[in-house]
């Protein structure tokens, strides 16, 4: 018989074996080391936790009157429609940029319009600001004017990065910009006309609303003065 | 027998009306009344304001008592920063309720333009040409693009409470808040930054385009009245 051909395995050298078993080790010690660190150091931290909510009920008082609840019911239904507006009311979303007219709850015209821009302007002599918002809340239309003149109040030159002229001078007289009708809703905002027919449903406006010529003559001539206007 | 059909005809009608009339409005209870007047006192002032109810999932902008717009609530949840291993417990929330906005973004993002100098204004003589209508055709000029709004912001409310108005919810699972805890605790003894002291608040989970429209809305004074009514 010849000599066995299978090869031989070699077993590894007592030190290879001696290091393997180091490795494990360390790469296990440094895990334990890394866990318990990042356990340390999360428990420094409080992160934000969302947490389900549960609403509770106001308890009524003891020996509340049913009869006695109905009658406070009632009294807060008829202050809320005494003050809810009565006829045509404007309502104006200052987000998209739509004009509506509405007369119990039926939309009987919708517009698009151009809101303030929600701008900030510094005059650079005595720091007075300006915020270019279109008013939120409740106003009035309080006159209507046709071809409307626009006495251009100091931020409209400031913002230009120009010297207000004095006060009545004939450059701040502008008998184009507003268009062929005004709405006033006082404190100097205007639902007016616009020769920027393209910027209509942007907000790009000083804080007055600016609609287009149609739509500006069905408001002027189907809105009545005293209407209110809601602005959000 | 044609009495008792007519009858049993009148309590059919009786039933099916007063069926009706409570689909329209939720049963009379203490809580109710209260959300009523609560209603009544904000509808007294020309102001607009927000009435989230949560049965109801939605958020109505309000003013003088009618509805101006809807906008879907997908979730509202309690938010507290709390150590990631403690147990969450639910957050109670006594209704019905008026927050009043103290800041929110509608006061603070905000561009600002502030010239440095000022010329002499030109005079009427002195101008080029008359401003007169634009010929049709003629291209109109573009303002400068504005950033758009965001959809994730926070409000504060009186009371020290926080409102976040989220078109996502931040991850909440116990791995996320253990990393964020990691994160937390890490800035706090390398940097030596203490971890944020937010008060207890909600988070209002609405879409991204409302979240935007709502945006402008969450400014100083703005009352938020919060209900639990259905309808």
């Amino acid at each position: 018989m010849s000599a066995n051909p299978i090869p031989s395995i070699q077993e590894p050298s007592l030190p290879v074996r001696h290091w393997g078993r180091w490795f494990f080790f360390v790469v296990l010690g440094l895990m334990l080391v890394g866990i318990g660190s990042a356990v340390v150091l999360a428990s420094l931290g409080k992160p934000l936790t969302l947490v389900p909510l549960v609403a509770v009920g106001q308890a009524p008082p003891d020996g509340l009157d049913p009869r006695r609840l109905a009658l406070r019911a009632e009294k807060a239904r008829a202050a809320l429609e005494r003050v809810a507006p009565q006829g045509m009311y404007i309502v104006v979303d200052t987000y998209r940029n739509k004009l509506r007219v509405v007369k119990q709850g039926k939309v009987l015209r919708e517009a698009l319009c151009s809101t303030g821009t929600g701008i900030v302007l510094i005059d650079p002599r005595n720091k007075r600001k300006w915020v270019f918002d279109t008013p939120l809340g409740e106003r009035v239309i309080e006159r209507k004017q046709k071809n409307p003149v626009w006495m251009k109040p100091d931020w409209a030159f400031i913002e230009e990065g120009e010297e207000p002229p004095p006060p009545g001078s004939p450059e701040r007289v502008d008998p184009y910009s507003l268009g062929d009708y005004g709405l006033y809703m006082g404190d100097g905002y205007i639902i007016h006309g616009t020769l920027f027919k393209s910027l209509l449903g942007r907000r790009v406006t000083h804080g007055c609303i600016r609609l287009g010529d149609e739509d500006l003559e069905y408001l002027y001539h189907n809105v009545p003065l005293g209407t209110r206007v809601y602005l959000y | 027998m044609s009495t008792s059909i007519t009858t049993c005809l009148w309590a059919l009608a009786f039933t099916f009306t007063s069926s009706l009339g409570q689909a329209e409005q939720p049963p009379l209870t203490f809580g109710r009344v209260v959300s009523l007047e609560l209603e009544a006192r904000l509808a007294r002032k020309p102001s607009i304001y927000l009435k989230l109810d949560l049965a109801r999932q939605v958020l109505e902008i309000k003013a003088r008592g009618i509805v101006l717009d809807k906008v879907p609530v997908k979730a509202c949840q309690g938010a507290t920063r709390q150590a990631f291993h403690v147990r969450t417990q639910p957050m109670q929330l006594r209704l019905p309720v008026v927050w009043e906005v103290v800041t929110g973004p509608g006061d603070t993002d905000r561009e600002v333009i502030a010239p440095t100098t000022l010329r002499p204004a030109r005079r009427g003589d002195e101008e080029e040409e008359e401003p007169s209508p634009v010929p049709r055709g003629t291209p109109t000029p573009t303002p400068t693009p504005r950033p758009e709004t965001p959809s994730r912001y926070r409000v504060e409310l009186a009371g020290n409470l926080l409102l976040w108005v989220t078109d996502r919810l931040p991850a909440a699972g116990l791995w996320h808040r253990f990393l964020q805890a990691v994160r937390e605790g890490w800035a706090s003894v390398v940097r030596g930054e203490q971890p944020p002291k937010d008060p207890p608040g909600f988070v209002l989970l609405v879409e991204t385009e409302d979240a935007r429209r709502l945006h402008h809305l969450f400014r100083q004074g703005m009352q938020l009245l919060v209900v639990a009514e259905g309808s």
